[in-house]
This record gives C-alpha cells, sequence and structure tokens, in this order.
C-alpha cells in the first residue's frame, strides 16, 4: 500500500493515473503530517471524512463543524494519570497519597484530588502518652510535667479532645498555704487551667496521692504538628508540690481529632 | 502492718537545701534542676551529699519545731489539747 497522498479534487477530464489511484482512492483514510497539511489540503471538509496525523499519531473525524480525536493520542504520561476530558482529551495526574478524586466544576476537567473529608464528629485519629517520672516544684513559675503528646490534624477545621489524668500529685508538709495549680498547653499557648488550688488543706499536712482529671476541646485550626502538654507550679511558692510522686503513678494524655 | 520506709528524693533534699523554694527537679537529676530568677543555685556535690544529710536535718527541724510549739504553749499557759480545742 503505498503512502498517502493527502486530498485532491479531480477535475472532468482528469487523467486517473496509479499513483492517483494509490495515493488518493486508496486512501480510506488520509493521511498527513500533522494538521497544517491536512487544513492546507482539505479546505471544505465533509461529515464523516476522516484522517490520520502523523505527528500525534491520531486518527481524527470530521464531526461537520471540527476534527474529532477518535483514536491514539493518548495524553497519559505518567503512572496514576487519568484520561480526563475538557475541551479536548486530557491528563489528570495522580494525587497525593491519601486523596480521594473530588468532583469540581471549576476545574478545567471536572476533577482534581483532594483531601478526604473528615466525616463530621468521627474521630480521625488516636494519640496517645504517659509519663512516670516524679516532677517536684516549689516555684509557682508553670513549669513542664514531662506529660506531653503531638498530633498532626488532617485538616485544618478539625477539633482535637485533649484527655489528661495527672496522677500522684502531692503536697509536702512545709506550708499550710500550699497548693499545686495545674493547666494544659497547646505548644506555647495556655489553653485551659484545671485548677489553681488543688490538694489545699489550709494545714501543713502532707498530702499524698490523688489525681487531676480533664477534658478540653480544642480547636487548633492547623495541619501542622501541635505539641499538648501539662504544667504545674506551687502555688505558695515555697513549699513543694509533685506529681507523678510515686513510680507506680503515671500520667495519661490522650488527643483524639474529631472531623469537622 | 510495717510502716513503709520513706525514700529520700531529690525534692526532699531541695528542700532541706532551698527552703525558701523557687526550684523545679524533675525525678533525682541534679541536671534537671531550674531555679526561679534570684535563687543561688547549689553544688553538684551539696546535692549528691544532701541524701545522706537529710534524715538528720529533718529529725533536728522536726524537733525544733516541736520545742518552738511547746515553747509557745508554756508561755500562753495552755496544753497541746487545750491550744487544739481554741482552734476547732
Amino acid at each position: 500500500m503505498a503512502a498517502g497522498a493527502g486530498f485532491k479534487t479531480f477535475a472532468t477530464g482528469d487523467v486517473l493515473t496509479a499513483a492517483d489511484t494509490n495515493g488518493y482512492l486508496m486512501q480510506g483514510i488520509w493521511v498527513f503530517a500533522n494538521a497544517t497539511a491536512r487544513d492546507a489540503a482539505v479546505t471544505s471538509p465533509q461529515e464523516g471524512n476522516a484522517c490520520y496525523l502523523k505527528d500525534t499519531d491520531q486518527i481524527l473525524v470530521y464531526s461537520g463543524s471540527a476534527w474529532v480525536v477518535k483514536s491514539g493520542g493518548s495524553p497519559l504520561t505518567t503512572k496514576g494519570d487519568l484520561y480526563t476530558y475538557s475541551t479536548t482529551d486530557a491528563r489528570l495526574g495522580v494525587g497525593t497519597n491519601g486523596q480521594v478524586l473530588t468532583a469540581d466544576s471549576t476545574a478545567a476537567t471536572g476533577l482534581k484530588w483532594a483531601t478526604a473529608a473528615g466525616g463530621g464528629g468521627k474521630v480521625l485519629q488516636v494519640v496517645n502518652a504517659s509519663y512516670g517520672t516524679a516532677v517536684s516544684s516549689s516555684s509557682n513559675t508553670y513549669a513542664d510535667t514531662g506529660l506531653t503528646a503531638s498530633i498532626t490534624p488532617s485538616a485544618a477545621t478539625s477539633k482535637i479532645l485533649v484527655l489528661v489524668s495527672q496522677n500522684g500529685i502531692q503536697k509536702s508538709s512545709a506550708n499550710a498555704s500550699t497548693r499545686l495549680q495545674l493547666r494544659i498547653m497547646r505548644d506555647s499557648t495556655a489553653i485551659f487551667t484545671l485548677g489553681t488550688r488543688f490538694l489545699y488543706t489550709n494545714t501543713t499536712l502532707e498530702l499524698v496521692g490523688g489525681s487531676a482529671s480533664a477534658s478540653y476541646l480544642d480547636s487548633p485550626a492547623t495541619t501542622s504538628a501541635t505539641t499538648y502538654k501539662t504544667q504545674f507550679g506551687s502555688t505558695g511558692s515555697d513549699a513543694s508540690v509533685s506529681v507523678q510522686a510515686n513510680s507506680t503513678e503515671n500520667s495519661t494524655i490522650t488527643l483524639l481529632e474529631i472531623g469537622a | 502492718m510495717t510502716m513503709q520506709e520513706k525514700v529520700i528524693t531529690g525534692a526532699d533534699v531541695l528542700t532541706m537545701l532551698i527552703p525558701s523554694g523557687g526550684w523545679v527537679i524533675y525525678g533525682d537529676d541534679f541536671d534537671s534542676i531550674r531555679y526561679d530568677e534570684g535563687i543561688a543555685p547549689i553544688t553538684k556535690k551539696e546535692f549528691t551529699e544532701g541524701f545522706a544529710k537529710y534524715e538528720i536535718w529533718q529529725s533536728e527541724s522536726q524537733f525544733e519545731k516541736a520545742a518552738s510549739k511547746q515553747s509557745l504553749l508554756d508561755r500562753l499557759g495552755i496544753t497541746a489539747d487545750e491550744a487544739k480545742l481554741l482552734l476547732a
């Protein structure tokens, strides 16, 4: 089969040569180097005309108003690509791990990859930590209890439910006014004070054992790693208070990401 | 039933050495000690030796407290029970 020669309109009296036959009449699909060559040759295409373009390796059919790709010329280039359509065939590159395909009328193809929205009120992740080293303070300046946990919210709209059980709280016998203060921090911001009068007896009696618990629903409005921790101090500032005072008294902190 | 023997902690030693307070300690780790502004830090030697001295200090401290209490009661001319009654 001879190579396609393109398109030609024969006039009355023209001699039909073998080359004409092979190059034109035998061509069910006209073959062109590119669309420019086709358009130069076929100035008045009719509905149903077909052509093959060498440069893009595509077969096109004239719809009556435009040449429409019917085969070949896949836009796909990369692992995970999706074959989509805008005003022509289009490639949609794969999203990042964990993303889901979402309809979006503002996107050229009507599709986009996006982070899966958390189901409203559902627990998306849980982080838990404990700490068992005794920490003592005779300062009214807040200090870390050592109890800490970090979480990276999957969406900025998520809430974080902070559950704290600060165990082994204790006050020494040195001062009647001694009492323990305790608060929850998000990074360097104090978000909740559990109390400032724990263990207060107005006596110099040593008070051993006990627990302070809290649940606090926070809205960090971030998708960055966020650290929650507890801090404590001695409100009297001259006698010591302790947390995790005994090796068997571990404190725990649990962070639950709740979908918006 | 036996009394559980008290384990002397770093916090006990600091209470003895810096009775005015203003410190924080994690476990018994000398290097973890943090001081409030204006509080003179203790040396590691003082801290280490403090564990051996603590019990004596505590006994003396309790004795001094008891003696002060008795002296006050004597000056007031009342007994300890009468003092409790007054405070009740």
